[in-house]
């Protein structure tokens, strides 16, 4: 949520506005309305959440113990370990966004209305490399916002060792 | 513990130059007008610098956090 809404916040500090509440609305209602509705915009918001959420209980249930078994310097559960983990998780997702959802499927969806009516250089291009108007910033853009996800998460995410042995 | 600590201020203060010279380098005021000011570098090196800064006031966080638990114990 934190990120969520720090990404509407971008263009205050002259960054492109990361909204990803519209874009997940899009996606679900098929809304190519410029500008979209505000029924898009909180069916997204509680997509987008929604996918916060789960990607947060695969890095606590999942992710973390396992970092914790494969990389020996990420065994300890200090809150600056359990901070790099959510870091790391966050450059993860980050890649699969830049790489995976952002052209995949906003690209294809909302690529053809960018670069058609709108006439702008691109819609989504590989690795989002180009998003609209904006060049490779907006890649370094996702960058900030998943690190916001990753920090928010790594510091709030700080589970305690069980008492007897550890068995991950 | 001192070394960290150096480590995430000179993450914090890479961070905020990195910030500042890309705030000068991209043109115009900032605006929530669609699209707004647009400069590839400016704007890469004010979304780097954020990310550095993010990532290095959690350290700090992270790490008054240890200081604090290892003094209560």
């Amino acid at each position: 949520m934190l990120a969520t809404v720090t990404g509407l916040w971008f263009p205050g500090v002259k960054l492109p506005q990361f909204d990803f509440n519209t874009l997940n609305g899009r996606l679900a209602l098929g809304d190519l309305s410029f500008p979209a509705s505000s029924t898009t915009f909180i069916v997204g918001g509680i997509i987008h959440m929604t996918d916060g959420i789960i990607w947060a209980l695969i890095f606590g249930l999942i992710i973390s113990p396992v970092l914790g078994v494969v990389i020996k310097p990420l065994r300890p559960m200090t809150p600056t370990v359990n901070l790099m983990k959510g870091i790391i998780w966050g450059g993860a997702l980050w890649i699969i966004s830049s790489a995976l959802w952002m052209p995949l499927l906003i690209g294809a969806f909302l690529g053809p209305t960018l670069t058609g009516p709108f006439g702008l250089p691109c819609g989504v291009g590989p690795f989002l490399t180009c998003f609209g108007p904006y060049g490779v910033q907006a890649l370094f853009t996702n960058l900030f916002w998943h690190m916001i996800w990753g920090v928010n998460l790594g510091l709030l995410f700080n589970p305690m060792r069980a008492a007897g042995r550890v068995r991950w | 513990m001192m070394r960290a600590l150096m480590i995430d201020l000179g993450l914090l203060v890479l961070g905020i130059i990195l910030a500042i010279a890309g705030w000068f380098l991209t043109p115009g005021a900032a605006s929530f007008q669609f699209p707004g000011p647009i400069n590839v570098a400016g704007q890469s090196l004010i979304a780097l610098g954020l990310t550095f800064i993010v990532v290095a006031v959690g350290l700090l966080l992270a790490g008054a956090a240890e200081r604090m638990m290892s003094a209560t114990e």
